[in-house]
């Protein structure tokens, strides 16, 4: 085998990648590498497990994926189905499109609603071994929330303006 | 209320099929449901939220980002040599170290994403170069990296298990058998194409090129014995395998092949986090959409609708993966689970006495087999990116390799055995 000619795919490192949201990420991913060594090193070679990595681990994964699911949002590159892309014609996709962000933006704001709610009803709950209030970690979900609904009024006003440049 | 369950599921459908996002359809569905049934809206963020901070689940960015460094690092080109000293000869060559190859990747992986992404440009360009049919070669390709979820670690695995609360370790030892049984399935397969189209190469370099391949894909091998020895024996759970897996693979990849910079691991990690927030995005708004089908009563309506229907196991179990074979092809294999899972395993233990851990593997490998149909099929686009064919042609490539799988699959619902051995033998 030629090595050279094997290795082509491997990572692209010439593209660029600067979204804050993924960055935060990484060293997020990062520390729970890093939490879940320290567990297991303390468990095992100082035989003194710590209370705290496990339930900060977990806690920071909330934040991990809303962050993370602003910088998707961003893109607008969530999962979802594209066969209509392919069989309709493109204005028909791109009002359809745009109901979908109109009914995206609607959920948005209520889970905003229900995440502020949330907050304030865990004044008083704590998490068990860091006893940090679990509001504080909770606080994310609506805060990530409100972000991408401004990102969904952005791609509203962006529907808006393809679908009038193809009714030109 | 049971009409309008059955009513939202059918809308969440019909918003999938014009290409709503499916987790923010998860979402809408189940506020729909909440404001309907005057549940308080609270809630929705509470399920969301809090079904995150679930330390199993930081397993999946940690295997994802081990798979990413795996397909970074240059192992896969160390794994394809070692399996093309050890199977290139035999009657369908290259076929065979393509399947032998990714199984030995699928030690590393956990997805059949990552061994497409990983492995399938080296393999179909080393195929085609050698006057393999580009179909065939494609067909292979994807047919093999169907191992990538069965043989531990595995993603799916870890998903089922939060979702359904089947144990994790219990369901990594159950997949190595079958993956070992559907390797050999395709092997056969790939035999008899061949044999018949003449795929036959001779060519040996000695025993001390096999052991100089056999030392060069040593690292690869050791990973999934370093992930299921650790939680066999009690050391680790999940999440730390994971990350055992993790450091093991950037160790290797570092010092052993020296393939890594940090500036490539950057890479890996900014990459690992965009699949890993998209993926866990989705698994929390389909965990919410879960809570929601448990408040309507869908599993009790399954459950008596299913005594009444199959009168045994394996009936159950057959349609159940018939099911699932269908619903594979239309739905995200995430959400798939997540919704499914809880809801069948009790019924599969409750009412027919199916173990779960058997229950689990075999659900987990026909919802993988819906990667190799569209529309959802999302091996096939990745297949598309490396062949720059039409989806359709992809598709076809792929669904004479249906055969050896899916009948693997009925192999494994009706010989618990070949599931259930090594499991049984560690107290699962």
């Amino acid at each position: 085998m030629d090595d050279h000619d094997l290795h082509a795919p491997l990572i692209d490192l010439t593209k660029k990648r600067r979204m804050p949201e993924f960055i935060a990420g990484g060293a997020l991913l990062f520390v729970f590498v890093s939490l879940t060594v320290l567990q297991v090193v303390t468990r095992y070679v100082l035989n003194a497990p710590l209370p705290w990595t496990e339930e900060l681990a977990a806690h920071l994964l909330v934040w991990m994926v809303f962050i993370g699911a602003v910088g998707v949002h961003r893109h607008d590159t969530h999962v979802r189905l594209e066969m209509l892309d392919e069989w309709a014609p493109p204005m028909v996709t791109a009002c359809i499109r745009l109901g979908f962000d109109i009914i995206v933006f609607v959920t948005l704001v209520l889970f905003v609603k229900s995440g502020i709610d949330l907050y304030q009803s865990m004044r008083f709950d704590k998490l068990p071994a860091l006893r940090w209030p679990i509001r504080n970690i909770m606080v994310i979900a609506p805060i990530a929330s409100s972000i991408m609904a401004v990102y969904t009024l952005n791609h509203i006003r962006k529907r808006i303006q393809t679908i009038r440049e193809m009714g030109q | 209320m049971s009409s309008l369950i059955l009513w939202l599921i059918a809308l969440k459908l019909f918003l999938l099929f014009l290409g709503f996002p499916i987790a923010f359809s998860a979402i809408t569905i189940s506020m729909i449901y909440i404001f309907l049934e005057g549940i308080p809206l609270t809630i929705v963020a509470q399920k969301v939220s809090f079904s995150m901070a679930n330390f199993t689940l930081l397993a999946i960015p940690l295997f994802m980002l081990a798979g990413k460094i795996t397909t970074a690092s240059g192992i896969s080109d160390r794994i394809f040599d070692f399996a093309l000293r050890v199977v290139g000869r035999i009657p369908g060559g290259l076929g065979h170290v393509n399947i032998a190859s990714s199984l030995i990747f699928s030690g590393m992986s956990g997805s059949a994403l990552a061994d497409v992404a990983g492995l399938g440009e080296i393999e179909y360009k080393a195929m085609t170069r050698k006057g393999y049919d580009p179909d065939f070669s494609v067909g292979v390709t994807l047919a093999s990296s169907a191992l990538g979820p069965i043989l531990p670690p595995s993603l799916p695995m870890v998903i089922f298990g939060v979702a359904s609360g089947v144990s994790i370790t219990g369901m990594f030892v159950g997949g190595i058998l079958p993956a070992f049984f559907i390797s050999a399935a395709l092997m056969t397969y790939v035999f008899y194409i061949g044999r018949r189209e003449g795929y036959v190469d001779k060519s040996w370099d000695g025993w001390l090129a096999l052991l100089r391949a056999f030392f060069g894909a040593l690292p690869a091998l050791l990973t999934p014995v370093l992930i299921v020895g650790g939680m066999l024996s009690g050391i680790f759970s999940a999440t730390e395998a994971a990350t055992a897996a993790v450091l093991w693979i950037l160790l290797v990849s570092f010092f052993i092949y020296r393939r890594l910079n940090l500036r490539g691991l950057y890479a890996v990690m900014y990459e690992s986090v965009t699949e890993t927030a998209r993926l866990l995005y989705l698994i929390a708004c389909g965990l919410l959409l879960g809570w929601v089908l448990t408040d309507a009563h869908l599993p009790q309506m399954i459950t008596e609708w299913a005594s009444r229907t199959f009168t045994s196991p394996t009936m159950f179990f057959l349609f159940v993966v018939i099911l699932l074979l269908v619903l594979g092809a239309i739905i995200e294999n995430a959400i798939l689970i997540l919704v499914l899972a809880p809801m069948l395993t009790p019924i599969a233990l409750d009412q027919f006495g199916i173990n779960q851990v058997h229950f689990g593997v075999c659900i987990v490998f026909a919802i993988m087999l819906g990667q190799f149909t569209p529309p959802i099929g999302l091996s096939l686009f990745v297949m598309r990116g490396i062949t720059g064919w039409k989806l359709s042609r992809v598709s076809l490539a792929v669904a004479p390799f249906l055969i050896p799988l899916v009948f693997s699959l009925l192999m494994m619902v009706l010989f618990p055995a070949i599931t259930m051995t090594i499991p049984r033998a560690f107290g699962f």
